[in-house]
């Protein structure tokens, strides 16, 4: 059973060189009309998705990941090609989306809910239980800005996870905050992945990669070049990377 | 992995199609009211943080304007309207809600710029809870205007009940020009200038501060085409002074309304589609 179905989809980006956002600048500059960079990030991508599937996606910095996921969820339409969605979806592409540093813990997680599209009746308890997965209970009423950095993280992952959709859009999100929260992270996502969710996820980390993913895509310069077991595409991945960058590249990777 | 051979064709949205199976996502949601309704709540709240008088903001900037303007007008200038606090004040009242509501609807599918290009949400759900924000100071001033009604003398008669459709009238307009400008907004930061000074000449040309009728007959068709003067006009007879609106005034503010509305519908939903490569 296929979840997210992609066909030869393509997405090139017209990036200006000097943008021009005034109507001014755009009749001063009518005679010289902007130039742009076509960037391709996107060229003919065909990938099926398995239900239950947890598939990693690695590629170098501008290969395509990130576009990939945001067509698949549907935030940017394609030139040309499909994507056929099976199942409720939830793209998670940044934490705390939304969040505001004036309002308190309940309010921010309340608002980032209604973002998500937790159902109105479930989601003060749903709420509730976010608040406290990220084990700040004790800061419900607490304004945002009195929290450390990593106490946001903690709030928006735990949010971001009580989505509970078939299908999850991971944009580098796995584990936040320290060493014995993000022990919890790796719990929930052995939960979900025990209870057949279907994860997509983009990382630059091999080593959860490799740890969690059932099947790796490999990204390069807008095409698949790789699909299969983790072990197999890392070392295909490294090779990629040896191959046409200095190892200093790879190593900021 | 097999290469399609289609060329990209930047721009268009021909041949490019996503099918998230919809009706899955909005088994998920259904209906997006209760996010408007938190967007909005969050505006308004942040809107008055750190202030020491709060939510009174909303009733103290309307009512200090309310009385310069009656103290130049009417006791300076000496207009001679009748009822004039009244009259002055829902002309204030209604304005405020209009150009309040489209200066931040119109600049909020780049204020939410950043939940829109991560998360796939009816855009028109920023622009609803901006005017929905701008809608919950109107309600406050609404009541204070009550307040002054009953203060001054003049209680509400029978015609009032032509203001429930008026409020109709004034939100489809703002919607409609809201939506219409937003999203031209995001690709040209100028509309925000251009609305400015529109909203700011608006105030003058339309009768808020003095009444159509002192405006010379050979200038009149100006107030009868400017949508928010027939709203304020037709408001002040059946609030103010307790008369029965022209039928076919009435039935023309209604339509007029309503083709904005419907219009910057239309436009809202051609342009939405991409504005999230703008942002």
């Amino acid at each position: 059973m296929v979840a997210i179905e992609v066909r030869g989809v393509h997405k090139t980006f017209r990036i200006p060189h000097e943008r021009h956002t005034t109507l001014t600048e755009r009749v001063l500059n009518v005679f010289r009309p902007t130039s742009y960079e076509r960037f391709e990030a996107l060229a003919g991508v065909d990938l099926d998705i398995e239900r239950g599937a947890f598939v990693g996606v690695i590629g170098r910095n501008g290969s395509g990941k990130s576009t990939l996921l945001k067509v698949m969820a549907g935030l940017l339409l394609p030139d040309a090609g499909t994507v056929q969605v099976e199942g409720s979806m939830s793209e998670l592409l940044e934490l705390g989306l939304g969040f505001s540093p004036e309002l308190t813990v309940r309010e921010n997680v309340t608002l980032y809910a209604a973002i998500l599209g937790y159902p109105r009746r479930e989601a003060p308890a749903r709420v509730e239980q976010a608040i406290r997965f990220a084990e700040l209970e004790r800061f419900t009423d607490a304004k945002l800005k009195n929290l450390s950095t990593g106490m946001c993280m903690r709030l928006g992952f735990a949010t971001a996870l009580q989505a509970d959709t078939d299908i999850m859009l991971l944009d580098e999100i796995l584990a936040v905050g320290d060493a014995e929260f993000q022990h919890k992270c790796v719990d929930m996502f052995h939960d979900l992945k025990r209870r057949g969710k279907t994860i997509v996820l983009v990382s630059h980390d091999l080593e959860q990669v490799r740890q969690f993913c059932s099947s790796v895509v490999v990204f390069d310069r807008g095409r698949v070049v790789g699909v299969g077991a983790p072990a197999a595409m890392i070392t295909r991945y490294l090779e990629l990377v040896g191959e046409t960058d200095p190892p200093a590249d790879a190593a900021v990777i | 992995m097999t290469s399609s051979s289609s060329l990209a064709s930047e721009g268009a949205t021909a041949g490019g199609r996503v099918t998230p199976a919809r009706s899955m996502r909005s088994s998920r949601r259904r209906g997006y009211g209760w996010l408007v309704l938190q967007f909005a709540l969050k505006d308004f709240k942040i809107r008055y943080t750190h202030s020491v008088l709060g939510y009174l903001w909303s009733v103290i900037n309307p009512v200090i304007f309310f009385v310069l303007y009656y103290v130049v007008f009417s006791v300076f200038m000496r207009f001679e309207i009748p009822k004039y606090p009244a009259f002055l004040l829902l002309g204030v009242v209604l304005w405020n809600f209009f150009s309040e509501g489209s200066a931040h609807g119109t600049g909020a599918l780049l204020a939410r710029g950043d939940i829109l290009s991560k998360m796939v949400l009816p855009r028109e759900v920023v622009v609803y809870s901006a005017l929905l924000s701008a809608a919950l100071t109107f309600v406050i001033n609404l009541v204070v205007l009550l307040a002054v009604l009953w203060l001054t003398g003049s209680p509400l008669k029978p015609p009032a009940i032509c203001f429930l459709l008026l409020l109709v009238d004034l939100a489809a307009l703002t919607l409609g020009i809201t939506l219409l400008l937003s999203p031209i907004y995001v690709r040209f930061r100028d509309i925000g200038y251009l609305w400015g000074i529109v909203l700011q000449a608006g105030f003058w040309i339309t009768p808020i501060l003095y009444s159509e009728l002192m405006v010379p007959a050979k200038w009149r068709w100006i107030v009868w085409c400017n949508p928010i003067g027939r709203i304020i006009t037709d408001s002040r007879r059946v609030i103010v002074y307790g008369l029965w609106p022209g039928g076919r005034g009435l039935l023309i503010t209604t339509l007029y309304s309503l083709g904005i509305c419907v219009v910057g519908a239309l436009v809202f939903r051609k342009l939405q589609g991409r504005v999230v490569e703008y942002l």
